[in-house]
């Protein structure tokens, strides 16, 4: 068994309550799209490609392998390491404001994980939430069907502070607010100086009550689907059994509501019967 | 401030002022909703080239803070509307959910001023600020002697206290509904104190929590004697100033887009002041979003009689009419319909109607209840679908795509209120 453990920064460009799901610029909510971004599109972005970079020390996107284990021993120069790590599919958490499920269960449909080393290495897999209907939303399956992918919500900063080093909400707040004023200086493009000043203003405005960089969803699914595993360098050590299901158990946290980034740290259990040597070591 | 004579001397009298104020607020809240909806999107602003890129960006961001505000005002209302029906409910009346048909273009007692459904603009604030005002901050103009919503409300706390005393010396012998019946921060899993999306819902079961919801919703809508938190009528005279400022002389631009005020889809046999919707996919998108409110409507006055046992009934009430309802059906159909033509020629878009079904009445039996929500929800996908499949001038794939997963949400949300099989 191949422990693969992943971590970066992702991006959701997503309206909050209390705007629709759907809402295309943000309004009400905690987060919104500036007059020079394109549109609010929900989708969850583990890399860059499609994410708008609003600079000022925003996040820098990307969720990679940083450890692979086998029976808990780290194999330190694994090839995997660095591998990126994906959701393919435009991926969204599917709430609907409470019409697929309850805030703080939200599901995220569709899940297709992918792992990648350049050209050396793909492995994809799907999670089902209707073997029978391999490629069935979240609005085509029985509500009861949805529950396996449930998400956990627990405020845990603790947790955050160790994977991102982040130890004050305020703190990192006040360090983009500077970022912001100082790039509201040098800005000559005066759509993007509107948008420096409407982001700082949201900044200072936000309450604080409930802290969103605190909050960590947790989630665990059993990859159920067809898997798609191309290793012609064999880095993965071994065969990997496609029949059984493949345990993914992850949370998301540290929410960057200014960034709309959140972290992403988890782990990939792939069942691969190692040689006698590799597993030793 | 000027005294008002309200005649409040017994508890069918004040059931009935506060019946009057549940149907304010509620009228209140569809205005604000209604000139919110008809605010045009970045992207439309942005099509006017003959801007400066800084006046396009300056006027997305005021016209999206004029709609936030409008929508946190809404909400305020709307959590007003639940703490008249709370007093209601203290006093053993049942909630009020229905409301005197739109427009009332002379006045609704008490309040001397015309309700009807504006696009946002100049005289939509105007209209709105006559409801929120109090006697002393009229400004800018005379003070007024003309009842205000605050003289209207402290009369009934008046009266509750009086009543009180009246009936054995003590005010809670006036208090006999049931407390279960009270729909609180804790019905939706928040504490007590919490205020979530700018709302918090408070219990009424004596004259201190009666007193106090009044001073609230007074507080919250002409604003504290002595300063502090803005009030809606400050609110209002702020974007009043904001919007005279930016739409001025030499500045000309509507934020709105050209909304025909008070549509509707039913012809009625006085027409005056009235836009009726003649365009087949708009009247059958108005007649979706007619009985979705409608729905809504019904799912909170009975989640506001809540001394029904059946938890799980109430947490389908819950969980379909707030946030499903409100946020993902009432306000997506109610924004798409601004961008829907009036007419099949014209330039006049339609908008949110907030139409009630002629005898539209409320569902006192649970099995009878869902039989008819179930058979609503089946009619507003119908009239969806019909929408849907109408093409019309101006049609864009933005607005497909919202229309698109709104018909995915009422479908889902059809499901989940059939799996409830009421006396199971």
């Amino acid at each position: 068994m191949l422990e693969i453990l992943f971590q970066g920064w992702f991006q959701c460009r997503l309206a909050t309550n209390p705007d629709p799901a759907d809402e295309p610029r943000g309004v009400s909510g905690s987060t919104f799209a500036t007059p020079d971004e394109p549109d609010l599109d929900r989708v969850i972005r583990f890399q860059p490609e499609g994410c708008v970079d609003r600079g000022c020390g925003s996040p820098k996107v990307g969720v990679h392998v940083n450890a692979v284990l086998n029976r808990n021993q780290s194999i330190p120069d694994h090839p995997l390491l660095g591998a990126s790590v994906n959701l393919l599919g435009e991926p969204v958490f599917q709430s609907g404001n409470d019409v697929v499920m309850p805030q703080g269960t939200q599901i995220i449909d569709p899940f297709i994980v992918e792992l990648r080393q350049g050209t050396r290495f793909l492995l994809r897999r799907r999670d089902q939430l209707d073997p029978r209907k391999p490629d069935a939303s979240a609005y085509d399956v029985p509500t009861k069907a949805l529950a396996r992918r449930a998400g956990r919500f627990e405020l845990n900063p603790l947790i955050i502070a160790e994977a991102t080093g982040i130890t004050d909400a305020r703190e990192y707040r006040s360090v983009r607010l500077e970022a912001l004023k100082a790039q509201l200086r040098v800005e000559k493009g005066p759509a993007r100086k509107v948008a420096l000043e409407l982001r700082g203003d949201r900044i200072r405005r936000a309450r604080t009550g409930m802290e969103p960089m605190g909050l960590v969803e947790h989630r665990a699914v059993s990859l159920n689907g067809k898997p798609v595993i191309r290793d012609p360098a064999k880095l993965l050590g071994g065969p990997v059994n496609p029949r059984i299901h493949w345990p993914i158990a992850f949370w998301m946290g540290a929410w960057d509501e200014d960034a709309l980034c959140g972290f992403v740290r988890g782990r990939l259990s792939l069942p691969v019967r190692l040689p006698a040597r590799r597993a030793r070591s | 401030m000027t005294a008002h004579a309200f005649q409040l001397e017994t508890r069918d009298d004040l059931i009935a002022a506060l019946a009057r104020a549940a149907e304010l607020e509620h009228i209140a809240c569809c205005q604000y909703l209604f000139a919110a909806f008809s605010l045009k999107e970045p992207a439309e602003i942005a099509r006017q080239r003959s801007l400066s890129p800084k006046l396009r960006a300056e006027r997305a961001v005021a016209a999206t803070e004029w709609k936030r505000t409008l929508l946190l005002i809404a909400r305020q209302e709307m959590m007003h509307l639940g703490e008249a029906c709370n007093l209601l409910s203290a006093l053993g009346a049942g909630p009020r959910f229905l409301r005197p048909e739109l427009p009332e273009k002379e006045s609704l007692p008490p309040i001397p001023a015309p309700f009807e459904l504006q696009p946002f603009g100049k005289l939509a604030i105007r209209r709105l600020k006559l409801f929120e005002r109090g006697h002393k901050r009229a400004a800018g103009s005379a003070p007024s002697s003309a009842p205000t919503m605050g003289d209207y409300y402290r009369a009934i706390g008046r009266a509750l206290s009086r009543l009180g005393k009246h009936r054995g010396g003590s005010a809670a012998s006036i208090f006999v509904g049931p407390p279960k019946a009270q729909v609180a921060n804790e019905a939706f899993g928040m504490p007590a104190r919490a205020i979530w999306y700018d709302v918090q819902l408070m219990p009424v079961v004596d004259l201190k929590t009666a007193l106090r919801a009044i001073d609230r919703v007074v507080t919250q809508g002409e604003g504290p004697e002595d300063g502090g938190e803005r009030s809606h009528f400050e609110l209002l005279e702020e974007m009043e100033s904001a919007v005279r400022s930016a739409t001025g002389r030499g500045n000309q631009w509507s934020p709105a887009r050209e909304v025909a005020p008070n549509p509707i889809f039913r012809p009625r046999p006085a027409m005056t002041g009235l836009s009726l919707i003649t365009h087949p996919a708009s009247a059958r998108a108005a007649s979706c979003f007619s009985i979705a409110y409608e729905t809504l409507l019904l799912m909170l006055t009975r989640f506001y009689s809540r001394e029904l046992p059946d938890a799980e009934e109430m947490n389908l009430l819950r969980g379909v009419a707030f946030f499903p309802l409100m946020t993902s059906v009432i306000r997506p159909l109610g924004e798409l319909l601004t961008q829907m033509p009036l007419s099949p020629r014209g330039t006049a878009r339609a908008g949110a109607t907030f139409e009630l079904e002629p005898g539209f009445h409320e569902l006192p039996y649970q099995r009878s209840f869902w039989s008819f929500v179930n058979e609503r929800f089946d009619r507003m996908i119908k009239e969806a679908r019909a929408a849907r499949s109408i093409s019309f001038s101006g049609r864009s794939p933005a607005w497909l795509k919202r229309f698109d997963y709104l018909i995915d949400n009422l479908a889902f949300l059809a499901r989940r209120v059939r799996e409830f099989k009421p006396g199971s």
